[in-house]
């Protein structure tokens, strides 16, 4: 039981950086392999050849460079957790604005700033579609008849003066 | 009247590029693709002085295309015609082409359109998500706020209290749970759930219910209470309303 009320946070950084890894290896193997194709000379075996050498040489760059986002992306999202004692969409997009931030540091002020807006507006971009999930599926498990909804039974029983429910008693 | 070498242009850059041209023509070399930079000083004073004085009447100048015209004047020079490029038809499209060129416009405006569709969309539910104190963030927020002011659960839990949603698959516990229901007078309830975790390491849960008011917002608490979530399951309640 202890398992599973681990908290998530000092771990998830080694998570995300490594599906981060994945989603970047593959997503830059499909692409790398498609323009490796399609420059290589003429030929069934030189473009197999050369969309084997692009995969090879570029698809781990491109999945290092995901990785790289994605570690810091959540080590910057727990600093936030822990800092913030909350969790709410606020952290991440405030995460990845920082992370945008602080990947452009070295070509000066600027460039930071610019690569700070558009981490947030992409991670903003990210937390909406998450929020119109989050909505679709609270829509599905909304409850037919609101006789379904008893108060909880943490609660005291409630007084006659004021019931809730369109003026009928509560009987308890 | 438009110029033949450029159909969209006016024929005032051909007069430009023709007097350019004659005055490169007297001294001209025996490179053909001689620049500018190549010409001898005086030559290249009546350029420009020539051109200036033709470009106050033509407007603004334009080096590469004006250098292009030259060598074209010079063409001239040899070959009295100069054949239309498009064919003859003056730059003017067949009903065909139009049609054709307003589909594909029609398309790439539709795409367009919904593209900015779906990411105002998009910004609308983050901007009323986050901004708005209705929203399921701005009640969770509320409440949050409610519980951690709480002297009674500061002293269950401990200080300093985080708060937390449900956890997903991929450790992520930014959102709540909730669910929305119907009374039997038509008002909109929405019931909620999140976690608390003191600095003692005891953890709680917290139940909520938010009623909607005449304007369809939520906006007071039905009740508001904490339960532990270890053995005594002692109960906190913030608020009750019913």
């Amino acid at each position: 039981m202890e398992e599973y009320a681990r908290e998530p946070c000092p771990y998830r950084i080694v998570d995300d950086c490594g599906g981060a890894f994945t989603m970047g290896a593959i997503g830059g193997g499909v692409f790398q392999s498609i323009k490796g194709f399609r420059n290589a000379p003429a030929g069934w075996r030189h473009r197999a050849l050369g969309s084997l050498t692009a995969v090879k040489m570029r698809a781990p760059i491109t999945g290092g460079n995901f990785a790289i986002w994605g570690g810091l992306f959540s080590t910057f999202d727990c600093g936030m957790v822990y800092l913030r004692k909350k969790e709410d969409p606020w952290n991440s997009i405030a995460s990845g604005a920082v992370t945008g931030g602080v990947l452009a540091a070295r070509s000066g002020w600027a460039a930071m700033a610019g690569s700070a807006v558009i981490g947030g507006v992409l991670l903003a971009l990210i937390e909406g579609v998450g929020i119109l999930i989050t909505r679709m599926s609270a829509e599905q498990f909304k409850p037919i008849s609101p006789t379904e909804m008893e108060d909880p039974s943490q609660l005291p029983p409630k007084p006659q003066q004021s019931p809730p429910f369109g003026g009928q008693p509560a009987y308890q | 009247m438009l110029s033949r070498l450029h159909p969209h242009k006016p024929i005032k850059m051909e007069i430009v590029a023709l007097a350019v041209g004659a005055v490169k023509n007297v001294h001209r070399s025996t490179n053909r693709e001689m620049s500018t930079k190549q010409l001898q000083f005086p030559v290249q004073m009546d350029v420009q002085v020539l051109s200036r004085k033709f470009l106050r009447a033509a407007g603004p100048p334009c080096w590469q295309p004006c250098r292009l015209q030259m060598r074209k004047a010079e063409d001239r020079g040899r070959r009295e015609v100069v054949e239309s490029r498009d064919g003859g038809t003056g730059g003017q499209l067949t009903v065909g082409q139009r049609v054709v060129k307003a589909g594909k416009d029609v398309t790439y405006l539709g795409i367009v359109i919904f593209g900015v569709g779906v990411m105002g969309l998009l910004f609308y539910a983050i901007g009323r998500e986050l901004f708005s104190g209705g929203s399921i963030n701005g009640i969770y927020t509320d409440a949050m706020k409610r519980c951690k002011e709480n002297e009674e659960v500061k002293v269950a839990l401990g200080t300093p209290i985080a708060g937390f949603g449900e956890e997903t698959r991929r450790g992520r516990r930014r959102h709540p749970a909730y669910t929305e229901y119907t009374d039997e007078t038509g008002k909109k309830h929405l019931r909620m759930k999140f976690y608390l975790k003191g600095g003692s390491g005891r953890r709680a849960t917290v139940h909520l219910e938010v009623t909607e008011n005449d304007g369809g917002k939520y906006d007071s608490f039905r009740y508001l209470f904490v339960q532990l979530d270890a053995y005594p399951h002692r109960t906190m309640i913030i608020e009750d309303n019913r």
